[in-house]
């Protein structure tokens, strides 16, 4: 398909320029710490952050820590999406809910819910419970209201012309309402799942005894600034691991779609 | 008009030239210092010294910044120099040393661990020893701290693999609660948490290392904990301010040695000493950890070092004598030796 005006990179090109901003990136990296021109001890080295990752990954002692995060995560996640994307309906469908609800919601998220972090450890406790808590706390508002706001902007006239042709309620729902608001749940969804890492990883930080967030403070307090790194680079992995497959669920619910880029 | 305004002129320039010059004389040096939890025995010196007047007698502005995180945030403070000096453990000398970064202890603030392993009474006859905490959950104050090493250290020579306990972060005030709602079946308690836990019977002390005999029987000898900690470039450019804060320091410790818990609990500011009763009886349970003559213990120093390369923090291949983390120059000059 021929493009007027100036021609846009192809694929290739656009990873060979990336391969090339990473590279470079880290030969700075590496040659300002080797050189001295800024300290080592605060800001680790590309070949020493490798050779953790390598212990690590060989030694296996990561998978166990990154295994306790993900779950934490992902069971957060998952519960904070259901409850969002069930809540969302619930508004978006009785309308004098919403609007009672509305401050209450906009405050709680306007709270920061990490200081709450604290408090949920005293009220759950230390273990699994009080991260998937925290994780659900931060994952259920942004779903919500991406939910409710998809509902809300259906296309009015696809739900009138719907109706005529004899659509049932729980035609409306699967065929059109769903549909549309799944392309604003997704979007939000690839969001959370950022957000639903903090939560775990800050509530294994205050008080856990495994998982990355403790492998972190525990480097922390060692001064030790390539643990903290590597590990923050394993959960850096993880993320676009489970973004990779958010992107195909996506594209896979958006069949109906009329372009696609 | 034009000798008033001269003679204005003269008067400003006079102020001017004389002024600054003899406020800045009786101007105090500004010193930060950082600690991890204000409230804490440990600190107690440093406390006293600023409330006491000591640093302000030695010509110094002393503002103590309480940072949340601990001591791990404090050294963290000192290394990065938004502090001059810090209060700290030992440790944290020793991590960095590791870490290939220089941290001096110029005077003793404790001499002993102060610390105490306390098991919940729910298990009173089921954990006797610490073999018996294999597979269970125990609190320390947070991963990496003193209470970490000691634990770890213990639990080695009891023959226990650190990795067969759940070593839980639990915090320093929180530790109490963490025991009683059983998040934790055991933890490693400090002052004044230690005294008022176990007043309230609701638990029982394995190894109790806020005296001496304590800490011998548990670490074989003295074990150098909380000193004021400084980076190397604030010795070499302000040795003058270091004997300063070393000689406040030497009496605030005199002070504190020669005073009875209620003498203290009434000299600390209300804020610190909560109930004073509790204080008191805190103080006398952990009197022996203060040095009164403030000096840094080469053994107590080696035998921190020797408990951090049993849990691995110090590598097995990596030299490191006491020497390098402490100087008792000041201390001695101060003392008149």
């Amino acid at each position: 398909m021929a493009t007027s005006g100036a021609k846009r990179a192809s694929r290739a090109e656009i990873r060979v320029w990336r391969a090339v901003l990473l590279t470079s990136f880290l030969g700075l990296w590496e040659a300002a710490t080797r050189w001295g021109w800024v300290d080592r001890f605060f800001v680790s080295q590309p070949t020493e952050l490798a050779a953790q990752l390598g212990e690590w990954i060989w030694t296996g002692f990561i998978f166990r820590h990154l295994l306790v995060t993900m779950k934490e995560t992902l069971i957060g996640f998952v519960l904070g999406t259901v409850l969002g994307v069930a809540i969302g309906f619930i508004f978006a469908h009785w309308e004098t809910l919403a609007h009672v609800f509305d401050p209450l919601m906009v405050a709680l998220n306007a709270m920061p819910r990490v200081v709450l972090a604290p408090l949920f450890i005293l009220w759950f406790g230390l273990g699994l419970l009080s991260k998937v808590v925290m994780v659900i706390s931060l994952v259920f508002f942004v779903v919500f209201f991406s939910t409710f706001t998809g509902l809300r902007e259906v296309d009015r006239d696809l739900v009138n012309n719907a109706r005529i042709l004899g659509a049932s309620p729980r035609h409306l729902i699967r065929h059109v309402l769903l549909p549309s608001a799944l392309t604003w749940i997704f979007a939000s969804l690839r969001t959370s799942v950022g957000f639903a890492l903090i939560g775990a990883v800050v509530g294994e930080y205050l008080g856990s005894h495994e998982g990355m967030g403790y492998v972190i403070s525990y480097a922390e307090s060692m001064f030790n600034a390539t643990g903290v790194l590597a590990g923050l680079i394993v959960l850096m992995a993880a993320v676009m691991v489970i973004d990779v497959a958010l992107k195909r669920l996506d594209v896979r619910f958006s069949y109906w779609k009329p372009t696609r880029w | 008009m034009k000798t008033h305004s001269m003679r204005l002129l003269i008067v400003m320039l006079v102020a001017a030239l004389v002024g600054p010059g003899s406020s800045t004389a009786r101007a105090a040096e500004k010193v930060t210092v950082g600690v991890g939890g204000v409230a804490l025995m440990v600190y107690l010196p440093t406390v006293l010294a600023k409330d006491k007047g000591f640093f302000a007698d030695e010509g110094l502005d002393v503002e103590i910044l309480d940072i949340k995180g601990g001591g791990a945030q404090a050294a963290s403070a000192l290394i990065g120099g938004s502090v001059d000096f810090s209060a700290n453990a030992i440790d944290h000398a020793i991590k960095a040393k590791t870490q290939g970064k220089d941290l001096i202890a110029v005077q003793s603030h404790v001499r002993l661990p102060v610390m105490g392993l306390v098991v919940a009474n729910r298990y009173k006859g089921v954990i006797k020893s610490l073999a018996d905490l294999k597979g269970r959950p125990v609190g320390v104050t947070s991963p990496g701290s003193q209470t970490h090493m000691v634990l770890g250290y213990l639990l080695v020579k009891a023959g226990v693999q650190p990795t067969d306990v759940q070593i839980i972060g639990a915090g320093g005030n929180t530790m109490p609660l963490a025991i009683d709602k059983d998040s934790v079946h055991a933890g490693m308690m400090v002052d004044p948490f230690f005294t008022a836990f176990l007043r309230q019977g609701k638990g029982f002390a394995l190894v109790d290392m806020f005296t001496s005999k304590g800490t011998l029987d548990a670490m074989g000898g003295e074990v150098q904990g909380t000193t004021l900690l400084t980076r190397p470039d604030v010795i070499a450019k302000r040795p003058e301010t270091v004997q300063k804060m070393v000689n406040a320091l030497v009496k605030a410790n005199k002070l504190i040695t020669s005073s009875s818990g209620e003498e203290l609990a009434r000299l600390v500011p209300k804020e610190i000493s909560g109930d004073p009763k509790l204080y008191a009886e805190s103080f006398e349970h952990a009197r022996e950890a203060f040095p009164p003559d403030s000096l840094v213990s080469r053994d107590g120093v080696a035998r921190v070092i020797e408990t951090m390369r049993t849990f691995g923090v110090v590598p097995a291949g990596m030299k490191l004598e006491p020497e390098s983390v402490y100087d008792n120059r000041f201390v001695l000059k101060a003392l008149g030796r």
